[in-house]
């Protein structure tokens, strides 16, 4: 630790990553005017007294090019890994793609599990549920399980304490994480 | 704002065809009003007129502008932001480091060598942007050549962090001026979070404009520029995401070698890429147990090896016991029992992963690879197609014969059938002198160029074609220097090296001779007469 604290966002093309970022930057979301890119952003914050920095990476525009996104990983603390509740296929991809990817890569990273755009629960049928968030967060040894909405400004903040908090105590939540294989080292 | 309302302001003649008039006016004048006074703090005027803008703007047509335009203002302002990045590491890091002699010249070759050079390049982009905002188009045409400077970046990422990293633990005075740096005010972030920022500027480059392309009529005439600007881009991007995935398979493959303690010979062949790798458990049913085996499918063979250390990254952790060419392989899969076999020639395994799921995807790799091999074999310069699996006794002749690996198994019967090939008249003669293994690629190709017809040489791109191609000309030369004699009907197709046939023109190839010794002899072929 050397008291930078980088999280990455990651997760399929538009389950709403970049907004989301915008929206904790910013505290404001902005129906008409949505940008595309999100340079990588550094805030100071204070845990337990002390002046820490955050920086937020986007990775959107990355999707298809894996061996690129690969190479930003390395550099990273925390992940957000994000699906929206109205696409499955990102639900899906959660699994299939990206934990393996992160696993892979950094075998011991700290995960947040992040459910965007969950206002649309409301206006969708279908939509994934809060438990298969948290049987997918089970599944993938996330260390949280966050639904959030940036539209609404609802529970963001909350994702990225959370991934604060899994910055910072690494050790406690290791304990919580039972090792029932161990890994290929590839 | 002056800007925005001179914009905004065509959409009022659209408007008026359907909107009452009495409502345009009066956002109108609300609008001049705000303009003129000086009644609202900047904030909410701001606010008031960008709502004001969002009642204007019902219009698709308009909105469509508008976004545009937003569009645009995000790559002119993305852009500023990236170079102000780059501008941070020359400022912070490169000239400081270099004025005070903290690392060799070598090194900071290595960690910012090229970014002087992308530096020169983006600002070209901005200063092109800023000189006229709508020909976004036009400037990401004329530059996009330049990017591919990316991939020279990109491919050398790896390296560069590498030694960051071994700078970091290894020199102090380094750590310590990188540790005061990254901690000023101006620069707030670490020296390798910066200097991945321009390999993630290309795929955001594609995103910007794809999002200006997006919102732009096909219509409009800068509607093809940028369709062909973004098409660009998307190549350098999936350039760069190949080159640093080859980077890193032959990396893999140098770790893998290192820990081989057999074999090792094998693994590095040229064209050769590591597809999937893994721990795998192999039933024997003959002792009726399982062994894990760590298999390694590569583009062209299966590579399987005994696990001889828990600790996989430790050399002499793995030991090859057989290789079996992928060409040759067939899986099998049992669905009962959830295993798969892979068959060659008369050697086979069975094998399965602990998780179902992994050995379903481990049979769609290798089946996928199988057909991929296959194809290219098709259109490659081809190696003794008689390989066959080499098991524990006869790994040794797998390593002797280098391009060609394999026990061939049916050499004498080949020999046959060029006699049989003989017969039909052509001018065949296999030089003795290349009779050993590592002459089989050639052959193989002249065997293969042999057409009863002999009619569409030119399309065949065997391994000789060109030196065929230009020794067919020559031929013809030296038909019509002596046009007494009777000029040969040359098939270029069958046209070997090595001695010709007996019983096809002798005096041609008499006279041939002499011009061609000297050929063959820099070419390396031994002649037998």
């Amino acid at each position: 630790m050397d008291g930078i604290i980088r999280i990455t966002v990651v997760g399929d093309g538009n389950t709403g990553k970049t907004c989301m970022l915008y929206a904790y930057k910013d505290k404001k979301y902005n129906d008409h005017h949505s940008s595309t890119v999100f340079d990588s952003y550094s805030m100071s914050i204070e845990i337990d007294g002390k002046p820490r920095r955050m920086i937020l990476t986007d990775t959107a525009g990355q999707e298809e090019y894996d061996r690129i996104r690969i190479l930003a990983y390395k550099e990273c603390d925390v992940f957000v890994l994000c699906y929206s509740v109205d696409c499955r296929i990102s639900f899906l991809n959660v699994r299939n793609k990206w934990a393996r990817e992160l696993m892979k890569i950094k075998p011991n990273c700290r995960i947040i599990l992040a459910a965007t755009k969950s206002d649309l629960r409301k206006i969708y049928n279908g939509c994934v549920s809060t438990s298969e968030g948290l049987r997918l967060k089970k599944e993938i040894r996330a260390n949280d399980f966050v639904e959030c909405s940036s539209k609404l400004l609802l529970n963001v903040d909350i994702v990225f304490q959370k991934a604060v908090i899994a910055a910072i105590h690494p050790h406690f939540v290791k304990k919580t994480k039972p090792k029932k294989e161990e890994c290929a080292i590839l | 704002m002056n800007d925005e309302v001179v914009n905004i302001r065509p959409c009022y003649v659209l408007l008026e065809q359907c909107t009452p008039k009495a409502q345009l006016a009066l956002s109108a004048e609300l609008r001049n009003v705000i303009n003129e006074r000086n009644i609202l703090t900047s904030k909410s005027k701001e606010k008031f007129l960008s709502a004001l803008d969002e009642i204007n703007s019902t219009d698709i047509e308009t909105r469509r502008k508008k976004r545009k335009h937003q569009a645009v203002q995000e790559i002119l302002s993305s852009e500023m932001a990236y170079l102000k990045q780059l501008e941070i590491i020359m400022n912070f890091f490169m000239k400081p480091i270099q004025s005070k002699g903290i690392i060799g010249q070598e090194q900071f070759e290595i960690l910012f060598g090229s970014i002087d050079n992308l530096y020169k390049v983006n600002g070209e982009l901005l200063n092109e942007l800023k000189n006229d905002l709508m020909s976004v188009s036009a400037a990401f045409f004329k530059l996009a050549p330049f990017f591919k400077m990316y991939s020279v970046y990109a491919y050398d990422y790896k390296n560069c962090l590498d030694t960051l990293k071994n700078l970091y633990e290894t020199n102090k005075k380094f750590t310590g001026f990188l540790l005061n740096q990254e901690s000023r005010p101006e620069v707030q972030s670490k020296l390798s979070s910066l200097l991945i920022t321009p390999i993630q500027r290309i795929p955001r480059y594609c995103m910007l404009l794809k999002q200006v392309l997006d919102n732009t009529n096909c219509s409009e005439p800068d509607y093809d520029i940028l369709k062909d600007s973004l098409k660009k881009l998307e190549a350098v991007a999936r350039h760069i995401n190949t080159l640093v995935e080859e980077r890193e398979n032959s990396q893999r493959l140098l770790e893998l070698l290192r820990c081989m303690k057999n074999g090792k010979e094998l693994v590095i062949q040229p064209g050769r890429k590591l597809i999937k790798e893994g721990i795998l458990v192999q039933t024997i049913p003959k002792r009726n147990n399982t062994e894990k085996v760590y298999l390694v499918l590569m583009s062209d063979i299966i590579m399987l090896c005994h696990i001889r250390k828990t600790n996989l990254c430790m050399p002499n952790s793995l030991k090859c016991h057989s290789i079996y060419p992928l060409n040759k392989c067939k899986v099998t899969q049992n669905t009962k029992t959830k295993m798969f076999e892979i068959t060659c020639h008369d050697e086979s395994v069975v094998l399965h992963h602990q998780k179902v799921q992994d050995t379903d995807e481990w049979i769609d790799v290798i089946n996928s690879s199988i057909l991929k091999c296959i194809r290219n074999r098709n259109t490659l310069r081809k190696g003794s197609s008689s390989r066959r699996p080499a098991g524990k006794d006869n790994l040794r002749p797998y390593m002797d014969v280098g391009v060609s690996p394999g026990v061939s198994r049916i050499r004498k019967r080949r020999r046959t059938e060029e006699n049989v090939e003989r017969e039909d008249g052509k001018m065949i003669r296999y030089d003795d002198s290349c009779d050993g293994v590592n002459c089989l690629p050639i052959k193989l190709s002249c065997r293969k160029s042999i057409h009863k017809d002999g009619s569409d040489c030119e399309d065949r791109k065997d391994s000789l074609f060109p030196l065929r191609h230009h020794f067919s000309k020559e031929i013809d030369v030296v038909g019509v220097d002596e046009p007494d004699k009777e000029t040969p009907e040359v098939d270029p197709s069958v046209f070997v090296f090595g001695n010709e046939n007996v019983n096809s023109n002798r005096g041609f190839s008499f006279r041939l001779n002499s011009i061609f010794s000297g050929i063959k002899r820099a070419f390396g072929f031994k002649s037998d007469q």
